[in-house]
């Protein structure tokens, strides 16, 4: 999704940059939706982490107190819970001021990963089951319907997973996993990625190809 | 997300987004604001943003108002530099509520201004109650031993 001046003269020039303009807005209301769901997620793993530190009885439903979760444990989770509601605040102060630009959804996407990646690495590093995190960073990603900022997001969702990899080889080495278990979630995120990318390509092919059925249909006599 | 007058944004004749009188190129397509073909006013186009996005974000902001109020109830059982940080989200939101739109500048700006004022309302309501059930959630567990 390059930036197009339409200074250009020609069909295709009119072309990319009525595609840019279109890319654009799919990409703000991609962003709005996906702080939306940022949200929504954090708020959502929040009451876990409470229901997890302080317990849960409702007769029905008893979620004991896990005895990991201390008091320690919940202010860290609890500061990095700030700093990401703080990243939620920013962006949708950035979408309602209209301050849009093209790298907004690559820094957002960025503190996802380096905040979720902080937050595994106070948990239980790759033995956590907050890793699927990675997966919905991924799928989020997929929202603003842009080619390289999926590449980008996996690429930093496996950082992310390389990073526990070695903090638990060399400083928790209780946290580490089998050598197949790494390998086959390095891949399942990769492979998430690509197919992720897939899906936007036809999302493409299928708006060009409704145009071009459209144009048909108004050339044709009736 | 106070509602702004139509003399204070301009539409991009070229995508139809509304835009702030002070800047020079559309927010979403970069055509320049100077070119006249390009900039009519405000009432004279709708605006390209859907009502949907406009009203995604207005949820989008509720959303994020109580998630900042339960993150402050879940800081309120610390204390010290967390508890101050918790505290941080207060100002954050009130930020947030208040970040100016071009897209209010529409017919329906009184009735945005009292849903705002509402929500800032319920905003600030919400972190203080969740910052005081919070503290008084600490202070009976103390002097309690622990709640069974």
């Amino acid at each position: 999704m390059s930036e197009t001046t339409g200074e250009d003269s020609g069909p295709d020039a009119m072309e990319a940059r009525q595609w840019f303009i279109a890319s654009r807005f799919q990409e703000f209301a991609g962003e709005s939706r996906a702080n939306l769901c940022r949200i929504v997620a954090l708020g959502s793993f929040y009451i876990v982490e409470l229901i997890t530190f302080r317990g849960l009885d409702l007769g029905v439903v008893t979620i004991p107190k896990e005895p990991t979760v201390d008091l320690a444990f919940h202010g860290a989770v609890t500061a990095i819970c700030v700093a990401w509601v703080g990243v939620a605040v920013t962006v949708a102060s950035c979408l309602h001021r209209r301050v849009f630009p093209e790298k907004l959804k690559f820094l957002s996407t960025g503190a996802d990963v380096t905040l979720l990646t902080l937050m595994l690495l106070l948990a239980d590093g790759p033995r956590s089951p907050l890793l699927v995190g990675y997966f919905l960073l991924i799928s989020l990603a997929g929202l603003r319907l842009d080619l390289q900022l999926v590449r980008a997001t996996t690429l930093a969702c496996v950082l992310g997973y390389l990073t526990l990899l070695g903090n638990a080889r060399w400083y928790r080495q209780a946290l580490r996993v089998p050598k197949y278990h790494e390998l086959i979630f390095v891949l399942a995120l990769v492979l998430s990625g690509v197919f992720l990318g897939q899906i936007i390509r036809r999302v493409r092919l299928l708006s060009e190809d409704y145009s071009n059925r459209l144009r048909t249909a108004e050339g044709s006599p009736e | 997300m106070t509602g702004t007058s139509a003399a204070d944004v301009w539409t991009c004749g070229e995508c139809g987004s509304k835009n702030f009188k002070n800047m020079p190129a559309c927010w979403l397509c970069n055509a320049s604001g100077q070119s006249a073909p390009r900039r009519v006013r405000a009432k004279a186009a709708p605006s390209a943003i859907h009502q949907e996005t406009v009203w995604e974000q207005t949820i989008s902001l509720r959303f994020v108002v109580g998630v900042g109020a339960l993150v402050a109830f879940g800081a309120s059982a610390l204390s010290g530099p967390v508890f101050l940080l918790g505290l941080l989200l207060l100002p954050m939101l009130v930020v947030a509520i208040y970040t100016p739109s071009p897209d209010r500048a529409d017919a329906k700006e009184t009735a945005i201004k009292a849903i705002e004022a509402f929500g800032f309302f319920t905003m600030t309501l919400a972190a203080t109650l969740a910052l005081l059930a919070g503290a008084l959630f600490v202070l009976l567990w103390t002097v309690c031993g622990g709640i069974k």
